[in-house]
């Protein structure tokens, strides 16, 4: 009588172990890394203000226990434990949060750092997307990672169709030469090798600075004037301030084009520097901004 | 005819201890007057008193009647002249150039050199046989021949007192009676008072027309030289046994060790 | 035997010549110097524009007066001033390896730059005045401390100052290590010397300082003969050792302070040029400041012209190409002098 009820007890407890251990499942990353851990996560950690901006937006934001430094988008993010900057990662914090798994980025992230995190047997993710359609497939990834892939599927193909609407709108038409301005003094810009360059080529536009070898060339007011671009923009990191004193400096250089046409114009750089959501959303302000011509109807909401 | 520099009852002190107490001291022009005394009997300090680099806290220092800290740099730099014991050139001056700066205290602020400069200068180089130097650096003059300079610098100051430390430490003896010769006819044809101080005391006694020997910054003995070179006052001042003779052609005392 | 005639070792006549050559090779930079860069400005423009020809077109026109030749002007200052600066402060220190920079100014002026920066602040009035401030704050500390000891002794200022310079230079590294993008950029850039964008403003302000700095510090010049001779003396030959010594350190730290405020730091012009002018005229200063002053000039120009075309369309900051030039010199100069520095 009693050992019937001790093997039913321990069989309860087997099924109900069987029930609740999460389900572990293999990945690979943007790397070819092998990545294997429990699903779903419930413990992420973010190591870079653009991952954390991508989990928030897929909606996961419950799930994320720490983020770098400069992870202020969306403003509940900013709430959550820091870990160091996301070229300064502190492991031991990262560690001490427990997580079971720490999304990473090439750009940035040390290579040391996944290693210890390895080591501490916490899984790693990274991804590296360079281009801002890249951005979308992250997306997708990271949401079939974390256990919600319909959900990201969708998500994600909202972002890609309003891509596809800009370029489809944007293709064949003239594409004016545009010089984007990422600091005030030295005036530096962008090479191809970077999102703002994806996104001025995607609305439409040709970056006046695309084939210098450095990837943020510092430049000469002499070279704006000799190039001429139709149209200024200053990647701006606040309202106001030093970039809009900038925007009105280039005022005096009454030759340039754009100046001419009085087409030079302040975008937040959140929108164009990183690849997170947002960058659709700077696609979508500079499609506007470089072919005003075209009629845009732009629904800004995800559907 | 008066004492161009008289020291009545000096007393200086660093911070603890008194370099120089009580200390009397004069000298006529034309006169050639020797200091001698062990390290820190306070010659040094003497010096520094007479051309107004420290000011004495007790007593007075007079120079021509006046007091010596009443004279400002220019003035006093225009009676009186110094040749240091150490002289480093930081950077590369010729010996002309050298010599035109003691013509500092008779120029203005933008005022260039000018006839009276250029006489006074080549009348300093002729009288120390540095005329053959003039076009040389500095830095490439031999021990004797950098001395010969500094003095005629002093000269080209056309001061009344010549003060020297120590100018024949370093040189060879053929430099130092060339030297001592030197500032003997300053004193003695040329009218300048100078003091020097010196180690050497054989000779400073045979040029020197009066000595003063210090200790612990007072003065232990002063008068013609064979009445301060005596065994007995070298041995309380120096502290060691020596036998004081006469130099057999000069007459002058002369000092050896036991 | 010969008779030498002496002559002065140095007469105004020898003074105005050198110096007006120097100002003819310096015309003859700044002429250069415009017609190079990365836009194209042929000799017949430059020409045309000089004579009023009202054909030369308009970005040509815009290019040489509003962007190179204020950027000129404002190169040629800040490499007077740094100049003269070093071959007073190497006069004053008796130290050949000293540059204006060595009493802390420059650090001053850094971390006030790099504050302003920091803060937002605009570039064409806002850093400026930080970093004066800052170069202001350093010229108080050292003369308090330094005239705490035997009024300005030089080697108490000379501690002092290079105290100084460790202790901005390190919290300037903090502001640089905790710094993002573009103030990053701008922070590294003014360290290392800036003179893209400069205007007409600019050099304005500074003229009248580098100007009266230089008549002060000329009427000095003899005394820096005499003091390079050794403090004592200089004393003894009648200099009113400390009084000058604190109108140099004053006027240089004022002088050179300003001028960086524009153009961030710049190294090497102030330690080489006096050497080179050393080289040519000799030590009596009274040739020695105006020939290093405008040596100063020619070269910092010079080097700016180089900063915005070798790499063209790209600019690379001047500091970086006066180092380059100016340390394999100064490393040939201690080779050939080195040993008559090191005596004494």
């Amino acid at each position: 009588m009693r050992v019937r009820f001790f093997i039913i007890i321990v069989i309860g407890l087997i099924i109900f172990c069987w029930i609740n251990v999460p389900a572990a499942a293999t990945f690979k990353d943007a790397l070819g890394r092998v990545v294997t851990l429990k699903v779903p996560p419930k413990r992420i950690v973010s190591m870079a203000p653009n991952l954390t901006e991508i989990l928030y937006y897929l909606g996961l934001g419950n799930r994320v226990v720490g983020v770098t430094q400069f992870s202020y988008y969306p403003p509940e993010a900013a709430q959550k434990p820091k870990i160091g900057s996301y070229i300064n990662l502190n492991v031991e914090k990262i560690i001490s949060l427990n997580p079971d798994l720490a999304i990473g980025t090439a750009d940035g992230n040390k290579e040391s750092v996944v290693k210890l995190l390895g080591q501490a047997g916490i899984p790693v993710y990274i991804v590296n997307p360079r281009k801002v359609r890249d951005v979308i497939s992250t997306i997708a990834a990271l949401g079939e990672l974390c256990g919600i892939k319909e959900k990201a599927k969708d998500l994600s193909s909202c972002l890609g169709k309003r891509v596809d609407y800009i370029s489809k709108r944007t293709t064949g038409l003239r594409q004016p030469l545009v010089f984007l301005q990422i600091n005030v003094k030295p005036i530096m810009t962008v090479n191809r090798n970077t999102f703002h360059h994806d996104v001025i080529r995607l609305a439409g536009g040709e970056n006046m600075s695309q084939d210098e070898s450095v990837t943020y060339p510092r430049i000469s007011v002499e070279e704006v004037i000799k190039r001429n671009p139709a149209i200024i923009i200053i990647s701006s990191m606040e309202r106001g301030g030093r970039f809009e004193k900038a925007r009105q400096g280039w005022f005096k250089w009454s030759v340039i084009q754009a100046v001419k046409e009085r087409r030079v114009h302040l975008v937040d750089s959140d929108l164009l520097d990183r690849p997170s959501p947002r960058i659709i959303e700077g696609l979508e302000v500079m499609a506007r901004l470089i072919h005003p011509e075209a009629e845009w109807d732009l629904r800004r909401s995800n559907d | 005819m008066g004492a161009i520099l008289s020291l009545k009852n000096i007393g200086f002190s660093y911070g603890e201890s008194w370099a120089l107490k009580g200390l009397d001291l004069e000298i006529r022009s034309g006169e050639l007057l020797g200091v001698i005394g062990p390290n820190g009997s306070g010659k040094s300090t003497l010096l520094n008193i007479i051309d107004g680099i420290l000011i004495p806290q007790e007593g007075e220092a007079l120079l021509k009647g006046i007091a010596v800290s009443s004279y400002n740099r220019s003035s006093l730099a225009k009676e009186v002249a110094m040749v240091a014991q150490e002289n480093h050139f930081r950077f590369s001056f010729s010996t002309l150039e050298v010599v035109y700066m003691g013509r500092f205290p008779y120029l203005d602020r933008f005022q260039f050199e000018g006839k009276r400069d250029m006489e006074v200068v080549y009348k300093a180089l002729a009288d120390t046989q540095c005329i053959e130097l003039s076009k040389r650096s500095i830095h490439e003059l031999s021990g004797g021949e950098k001395q010969r300079v500094l003095i005629a610098r002093a000269l080209a100051q056309e001061p009344t007192v010549i003060l020297l430390d120590e100018p024949t430490s370093f040189l060879d003896l053929k430099y130092k009676s060339e030297i001592f010769n030197l500032i003997s006819s300053l004193a003695h044809k040329a009218g300048l008072s100078v003091l020097v101080v010196s180690h050497d005391i054989d000779l400073t006694a045979r040029y020197c027309d009066k000595m003063v020997m210090l200790r612990d910054g007072r003065v232990f003995s002063t008068g013609a030289p064979d009445e301060v070179i005596t065994a007995s006052n070298i041995e309380a001042v120096y502290g060691c046994p020596v036998i004081v003779d006469k130099n057999p052609v000069s007459g002058s005392p002369r000092v050896s060790l036991r | 035997m010969t008779d030498t005639t002496i002559e002065v070792p140095l007469g105004p006549v020898r003074v105005v010549r050198i110096s007006l050559l120097l100002c003819v090779f310096l015309a003859l930079t700044i002429f250069i110097s415009l017609l190079l860069g990365t836009a194209d400005v042929t000799l017949d423009q430059l020409w045309g524009l000089f004579v009023g020809d009202p054909d030369v077109k308009e970005t040509v026109r815009l290019i040489v007066f509003k962007i190179r030749l204020p950027r000129i002007l404002l190169a040629g200052l800040v490499g007077f001033s740094l100049s003269l600066g070093g071959v007073v402060f190497q006069a004053l220190l008796r130290n050949p390896l000293a540059d204006p920079f060595i009493l802390g100014v420059s650090s001053g002026g850094a971390f006030g730059a790099v504050l302003g920066i920091m803060f937002g602040l605009g570039f064409n009035f806002g850093i400026p005045l930080m970093s004066y401030a800052g170069a202001l704050l350093t010229i108080f500390l050292v003369l308090e401390i330094g005239k705490k000891k035997m009024g300005m002794e030089s080697s108490t200022i000379l501690l002092t100052g290079v105290i100084i310079n460790a202790f901005f230079t390190a919290i300037i590294m903090f502001f640089v290590s905790t710094a993002v993008d573009d103030r990053l950029h701008s922070m590294l850039f003014w360290l290392y010397g800036d003179l893209s964008q400069s205007n007409y403003n600019q050099s304005v302000i500074v003229f009248p300082f580098v100007f009266t700095g230089f008549v002060v510090l000329y009427g000095l010049s003899r005394h820096l003969n005499l003091i390079t001779a050794g403090e004592e003396t200089a004393l003894q030959l009648g200099v009113d050792v400390k009084k000058a010594k604190l109108i140099c350190f004053l006027t240089v730290s004022l002088v050179v302070g300003l001028v960086v405020a524009f153009s961030g730091l710049i190294g090497f012009v102030g330690l080489v040029v006096p050497h080179l002018g050393r080289m040519a005229f000799g030590s009596d200063h009274r040739l020695l400041m105006p020939v290093s002053a405008l040596g100063g000039a020619v070269f910092l120009i010079a080097a700016d012209t180089l900063a915005r075309t070798v790499v063209s369309p790209s600019e690379l900051p001047v500091g970086v190409i006066t180092a380059f030039i100016g340390a394999p010199f100064f490393i040939y100069l201690l080779k050939t002098r080195g040993s008559k520095w090191a005596r004494s």
